[in-house]
């Protein structure tokens, strides 16, 4: 199921990235668990794809399992093909280099995953050591240049402690730019990030990822920011997509109780409500019965919703995995315009 | 009608190392008065290093100011150190609930035992009352007597803030701070929370200090609003005013920041205005050393 080529005007070239039913078990506790599940996904070239999602709903994995970044022993099925080459056949030294140069990553916390011993310079030029020093330098200051980061020559002597938070998350983009790649997996980016600061280096990144054609994968819990910067929109529940639909349209036309339900729970500074709160918690995916995986939580359930699972069907420019996503949408518009 | 809480001309000023083992000052709340009535609920909101945090712990009394005056219900607050029975008058005016539950209690303690412990405390009742009250308060809180024998560990996020609360308000406190109480919860969680705070208010007439940098939670939880930046309060007023039409620059950028339908991500004028407290020569944080490098706070 190629869940998101309609959501592309080009959609139906050959894909940058591909997931097809990935499937992700891992031990937890002595058992074996299953975090991701039947997740199939479509990115192309340049394009911009969001997967949003609650604590345990496999968005991190599934970002994780495209770098092949899983914990050790982590069981995977199903396919993750990247320019129409299987990532779970590459061997050690063409993994590297996949990981290196076509693959740029960022994490949420520049701090954890810096290395405070060594400054900005050799941080930025870690994956480019093979090239020639004067080369190496020019590539960083460009990198550091293009984020909007002013006196680059004396910035690549710093160390990680010597710069803000803001400052930081953009040398991590501009490492993540650096070499070239043509797919970001950006992961909760800007959650440990002010709203100003999210706002510029969110600009940043859209500012790179147009000049370089650069793909991106951005994984978040915030629903508005995930729609505000992609193309398209995944929203995960219990480790699997329960709907995908075009960004820009997102509040408008979302179908699944969920996603509805996710859009009427945040608070907006322009307007004071109770808010309509999902009942429950967010479950795991080896939590979910043989049913919808949001029936427990779900204010629309029907005996057929926990007896068998709802695949994601194709409804106008949106896919939803929802057995009553047709008959609900008025009600659940009505509900999300009143909340 | 009487304040409850006034904070009058409130300075906290920290000494920190700088460059060639001098030392700098960082003024992280400058000029700060305000007022909370009773039953009432003020937000502070503001980025890292505004000061809101700062002004919560000299609120709650775990540091002494630099200089002004904190009253509760009309008598000014001692300074720190604080003898045994200064502490415990204190704990039933002011409690704090703050960010991550996992921290704030104790992991290898039942809900039932950490209220308890505040109950004794406070109530110093037969066994019997103490227990009907935990009941009450995981009651109020949304809890019920299956999470007495739980610990913080077997809880979910959702459930471990509701057992903060019920922690709380064990101590019957004048005044309850919320110290980002919602921020590391899940959207849908939240949203709980955020009701559950407003019930509780409704029917207890709890009075709230609500701490958050993020100004769509803070109209769920409050009517007044204070908005801080650097040290000092920039606008104040209800929320509902400052939200719809703001009259400081800094708010009106803050308020643009959050990402809504249509909204595009923006760059700032100069890419160093990003510099925080790490920075050197920015001024930021009230810094009155401008050529020293501070540590982020």
């Amino acid at each position: 199921m190629n869940a998101l080529a309609d959501s592309h005007p080009n959609g139906t070239g050959s894909p940058l990235l591909e997931l097809s039913d990935l499937r992700v078990d891992l031990k937890i506790g002595g058992q074996w668990r299953t975090v991701v599940q039947g997740v199939s996904l479509r990115l192309d070239q340049g394009k911009a794809l969001g997967i949003a999602g609650e604590s345990g709903s496999g968005k991190s994995i599934t970002a994780r399992s495209i770098a092949r970044l899983l914990p050790r022993g982590a069981r995977v099925a199903g396919e993750v093909c990247f320019a129409a080459e299987r990532v779970s056949d590459m061997k050690s030294t063409r993994l590297r280099r996949f990981r290196a140069r076509e693959l740029g990553i960022i994490y949420q916390d520049p701090r954890a995953s810096i290395n405070e011993m060594h400054t900005v310079g050799d941080f930025l030029t870690e994956g480019i050591r093979d090239f020639p020093p004067q080369e190496r330098r020019d590539l960083a200051i460009n990198a550091l240049q293009a984020t909007g980061i002013a006196d680059a020559e004396r910035r690549l002597r710093q160390y990680p402690h010597q710069l803000s938070g803001g400052l930081l998350q953009r040398v991590m983009i501009a490492a993540a730019i650096l070499p070239g790649p043509r797919l970001l997996l950006a992961d909760e980016p800007t959650t440990a990030l002010d709203v100003t600061t999210q706002s510029e280096v969110m600009a940043v990144l859209a500012d790179e990822r147009q000049a370089r054609q650069l793909a991106m994968i951005f994984i978040t819990h915030d629903l508005d920011l995930a729609a505000a910067v992609t193309d398209s929109l995944a929203v995960m529940y219990a480790g699997m997509i329960v709907e995908t639909g075009p960004s820009a349209t997102m509040h408008e036309r979302a179908m699944h109780p969920y996603t509805i339900g996710l859009l009427a729970a945040r608070p907006q500074p322009t307007r004071v409500a109770s808010l309509y709160s999902i009942p429950g918690r967010p479950i795991a995916a080896y939590e979910s019965g043989p049913g919808c995986v949001f029936a427990s939580r779900c204010a629309y359930v029907e005996q057929r919703c926990l007896d068998s699972r709802p695949a994601p069907r194709q409804i106008g420019d949106h896919f939803v995995a929802c057995h009553r996503a047709e008959e609900l949408r008025e009600t659940l518009h009505h509900a999300l315009e009143h909340a | 009608m009487a304040a409850l809480l006034e904070v009058e001309n409130l300075r906290k000023v920290y000494r920190v190392p700088g460059a060639k083992g001098e030392s700098a000052d960082l003024v992280a709340v400058d000029q700060l008065s305000f007022e909370l009535q009773p039953g009432g609920s003020v937000a502070i909101v503001g980025e890292s290093g505004s000061g809101k945090t700062t002004t919560a712990r000299l609120v709650a009394g775990l540091e002494n100011p630099t200089s002004g005056v904190i009253r509760i219900a009309g008598e000014a607050r001692n300074p720190l150190p604080w003898g045994r029975g200064e502490r415990a008058r204190n704990a039933g005016r002011v409690q704090m609930v703050y960010q991550d539950p996992f921290t704030s209690l104790d992991p290898s303690q039942t809900i039932e035992s950490s209220l308890d412990e505040v109950l004794r405390l406070h109530l110093g009742r037969s066994k019997e009352a103490r227990s009907a009250r935990i009941s009450e308060l995981l009651s109020q809180c949304g809890l019920d007597d299956r999470h007495r024998n739980r610990r913080p560990r077997s809880l979910s996020g959702g459930e471990r803030q509701r057992a903060a609360i019920a922690r709380a308000l064990a101590a019957a406190p004048q005044v309850l701070i919320l110290d980002e109480a919602v921020s590391a919860l899940d959207v849908s969680i939240q949203a709980q929370i955020l009701n559950l705070l407003a019930s509780l208010r409704a029917a207890l007439g709890l009075t709230y200090l609500f701490i958050s940098h993020d100004l769509g939670v803070v109209r769920q939880v409050s009517e007044a609003c204070i908005v801080m930046h650097r040290g000092v309060a920039v606008e104040s007023g209800a929320t509902d005013d400052i939200l719809s039409s703001p009259r400081a620059d800094y708010t009106r950028e803050l308020l643009e920041a959050i990402p809504r339908p249509g909204w595009a991500p923006r760059r700032r004028a100069t890419a160093d205005s990003t510099a925080a407290p790490a920075e050197p020569a920015d001024g930021q944080l009230g810094v009155t050393n401008g050529s020293t490098v501070l540590p982020a706070i």
